[in-house]
C-alpha cells in the first residue's frame, strides 16, 4: 500500500503514541487477568500486578463454587443460545417476506422497523416492565429470551444480504414446487452465511452482556444471569455485604467468567463483526 | 380472501415479528404515554391526573440535577467520543508497521465487547484506594490514595474517561473503514504536487471524513441520553447526586419508588428530547455539509 521509504521522525512519534494507546488498553486487562490467577495472599499484596506473583486458581474456585457463579453461567448459556437462535430465525423469516414485492404486510413491517429503531428501548423501560408483568413473565427466562427477540437492525441486515442472492435461484426452487418457507431454508439461508454469522455473533455478544433486562425482570437469585450475578461480586460499595470480604483474585476471576463466552467467540468476531459494523454504520 | 390464501405462508412467517413489535414495542409505547397522564395507586387503580405528572417532574429538584449531570457527562463523552477515535484512526492509518496497526485495532476494540459490569469491575479494582494499580502509582509518586469513584470531584471525569476507553476502539474502526475507502488518486496527486503528510491529512482526509463524523456525533449523542448501565453500576451513595442521569432517574422513580405515572412521564420527556435533538442535528448537518460530500 505505502511505498517503501525512510521512516521519518513523525513516524516514530505516531508509533510511540500507538504503543501508549496499546498499553493504556492492555494494562487494565492484564491487571485483571493477573489478579485472577493470583493466590489469595498474592492478590492483596501492594504494588503493581501485571503478572501473577504466585500462580493459583483459588480465585476461580471461590468464584465458581463458593460464590456459586456456575449457576448464572449456565443460565446465561441457556438464554444466550435459545435467544440467539430464535432471534435469527424470526429475523430471517421477516427479512424474507420483505423480499416479496406484492406482499401487503410489507409496508407495515417497514414502518414498524423504522418506528422501533427511532424510539430507544430505555424509554419504554417502565411500560415494558408492566407488559412483562401482566403477561406473567416476571422472573422467567422467557422474559429474557423475549427481550430483544426481534430487531429491525437484524431484519434489515439480513434483507440486504438476501437481496444479493440471484432471483433465478428462488424462481427455480418455486418451479420445483417449493413453498416460501422452503425457499428461505433451501436457497437464501445457505447462501447468506456471512450475514447470518454477523447477526449471530452480534446477538450472542449482546445477550451474554444483557444487564438491564435481568435487572428488571428477575428477583429469584437462582435465575440470575451472569452479568447480574457479577454485579454484587465486583461492585464494591461502601458497605461490605454481611459475608466475608471478597478478595481481588476472586473478583477478577468473576470478571473473567463474565467475559468467558466472548473469549471463545473472539476469533470469529475479528472476521465478521467488523464487516457487520461497517455495514450497519454506513446504513445510517 | 384469496389474496390471504396466496400469501398464507408469508403471513405465517412474518407473524412472530409482527406480534413481537405489537406487544413489546407499540403497545408499551402507547400504554406508557397514557400512563404518563395517570396516577397509579398501590392496588393498581388508575386515576387521570392530566399533566400533573409532567409538572411534578419538571419542578422536581432532582430532575433538574439529573439533567445537569446528563449534560455534563454527555458533553464530555460526546466531545471525546467523537474526536479521540478520529485521531486514533488517522494515526493508525499512518502507522508504518502493519502488525502494530492490526494489534492496536484489535486490542482497543475489545472493551466495546464487554458489559459495563465487566468494565466497571476491572476499573473499580484499578482505581481502588486499597491496592488498585492507579493509586499504587500515586503512592509511588509520593501522593496519598484517592477514592476516585467516591469522590465527587473526580467521579465525573472518570466516568467520561471510562466511557471513552470502552468505546474508542469501536468508533475508530468505523472511522478507519471510512479512511480506507477514500479514493487513493487524491493522495497520489497531492504527493505529486509536493504535499506533506500533514497537508494531506488536513486537506484530503479530514474534509472527506465529515459525513462519518456527523454519523458518529449523532450516534454518540443519542447513546448519551440512553446512558444507564454505566451509571447504575458505578454510582454509590457518595456520588449519586452528581452522576445520576435521566435513565437512572426514571428507573429509581418507576422501579424503586413505584411512581409509575411520574416515571413514564419522565421517560417521555427523554423520548421527546431525543427526537428533538436528532431532528435538529439532522437539519443542521444538511445545511452544513457541502453538496456532494
Amino acid at each position: 500500500m505505502r511505498a517503501r521509504q525512510r521512516f521519518t521522525g513523525t513516524d516514530w512519534v505516531i508509533t510511540g503514541a500507538m504503543l501508549l494507546l496499546l498499553a493504556g488498553t492492555i494494562i487494565p486487562l492484564l491487571n485483571a487477568l493477573a489478579l485472577s490467577f493470583s493466590s489469595n495472599l498474592a492478590s492483596v499484596q501492594p504494588g503493581i500486578h501485571l503478572w501473577p506473583r504466585e500462580w493459583s486458581l483459588q480465585g476461580y474456585a471461590v468464584a465458581w463454587r463458593r460464590l456459586g457463579l456456575w449457576r448464572p453461567f449456565l443460565n446465561s448459556l441457556y438464554v444466550t443460545s435459545v435467544g440467539t437462535l430464535l432471534h435469527m430465525f424470526l429475523g430471517a423469516m421477516a427479512a424474507y417476506t420483505l423480499l416479496q414485492k406484492d406482499f401487503p404486510a410489507r409496508r407495515l413491517m417497514v414502518f414498524l422497523i423504522f418506528l422501533t429503531m427511532s424510539v430507544p428501548g430505555e424509554a419504554i423501560m417502565v411500560p415494558l416492565y408492566i407488559v412483562v408483568r401482566s403477561l406473567g413473565l416476571l422472573n422467567t427466562f422467557t422474559a429474557l429470551i423475549v427481550s430483544g427477540l426481534v430487531s429491525g437492525f437484524t431484519i434489515l441486515l439480513l434483507f440486504n444480504y438476501f437481496r444479493t442472492v440471484p432471483i433465478s435461484l428462488a424462481e427455480a426452487a418455486r418451479i420445483d414446487g417449493a413453498g416460501d418457507f422452503a425457499i428461505l431454508t433451501r436457497v437464501y439461508l445457505p447462501t447468506s452465511t456471512p450475514g447470518l454469522a454477523a447477526v449471530g455473533l452480534f446477538e450472542i455478544v449482546g445477550r451474554w452482556n444483557q444487564f438491564t433486562a435481568p435487572l428488571l425482570y428477575l428477583t429469584d437469585h437462582t435465575k440470575f444471569t451472569v452479568q447480574l450475578a457479577l454485579r454484587s461480586v465486583v461492585v464494591v460499595n461502601d458497605t461490605i455485604s454481611g459475608m466475608d470480604v471478597i478478595l481481588p483474585n476472586t473478583r477478577m476471576a468473576a470478571v473473567v467468567i463474565g467475559v468467558s463466552i466472548l473469549i471463545i467467540v473472539f476469533p470469529f468476531i475479528q472476521k465478521y463483526f467488523i464487516q457487520g459494523i461497517v455495514l450497519g454504520a454506513t446504513k445510517e | 380472501m384469496r389474496r390471504i390464501r396466496k400469501h398464507l405462508e408469508l403471513y405465517l412467517m412474518i407473524a412472530p415479528a409482527l406480534v413481537y413489535f405489537a406487544l413489546f414495542s407499540v403497545y408499551p409505547l402507547i400504554q406508557g404515554f397514557l400512563t404518563s397522564f395517570q396516577e397509579i395507586g398501590l392496588l393498581g387503580n388508575a386515576r387521570w391526573v392530566g399533566v400533573e405528572n409532567y409538572r411534578q417532574v419538571f419542578t422536581d429538584f432532582a430532575f433538574g440535577q439529573v439533567v445537569i449531570n446528563t449534560l455534563w457527562l454527555g458533553f464530555g463523552m460526546v466531545s471525546l467520543g467523537v474526536i479521540v477515535p478520529l485521531i486514533i484512526a488517522v494515526a493508525l492509518h499512518e502507522v508504518p508497521f502493519a502488525p502494530l496497526r492490526k494489534l492496536t485495532q484489535t486490542i482497543t476494540y475489545t472493551p466495546h465487547l464487554f458489559s459495563w459490569v465487566v468494565v466497571g469491575g476491572i476499573w473499580i479494582q484499578l482505581l481502588s484506594p486499597d491496592g488498585g494499580l492507579v493509586n499504587e502509582l500515586v503512592k509511588m509518586a509520593g501522593g496519598s490514595p484517592i477514592h476516585f469513584l467516591a469522590n465527587t470531584a473526580w467521579v465525573r471525569p472518570i466516568f467520561i474517561l471510562l466511557a471513552t476507553w470502552k468505546e474508542m476502539g469501536y468508533m475508530a474502526v468505523i472511522y478507519y473503514a471510512a479512511i480506507s475507502s477514500l479514493d487513493p488518486t487524491h493522495f497520489e496527486a497531492a504527493t505529486v504536487d509536493g504535499a506533506g503528510r500533514w497537508d494531506k491529512i488536513r486537506h484530503i482526509t479530514l474534509p472527506q471524513l465529515v459525513p462519518t463524523t456527523m454519523i458518529v456525533l449523532v450516534l454518540t449523542i443519542v447513546s448519551t441520553l440512553r446512558m444507564f448501565d454505566q451509571v447504575f453500576i458505578l454510582r454509590n451513595a457518595a456520588t449519586t447526586r452528581v452522576v445520576d442521569v435521566l435513565m437512572t432517574y426514571v428507573y429509581d422513580l418507576g422501579m424503586a419508588q413505584f411512581e409509575l405515572g411520574q416515571a413514564t412521564a419522565a421517560s417521555f420527556v427523554v423520548v421527546v428530547i431525543g427526537l428533538a435533538l436528532v431532528t435538529v442535528l439532522r437539519r443542521l448537518m444538511r445545511i452544513d455539509a457541502p453538496s456532494g460530500a
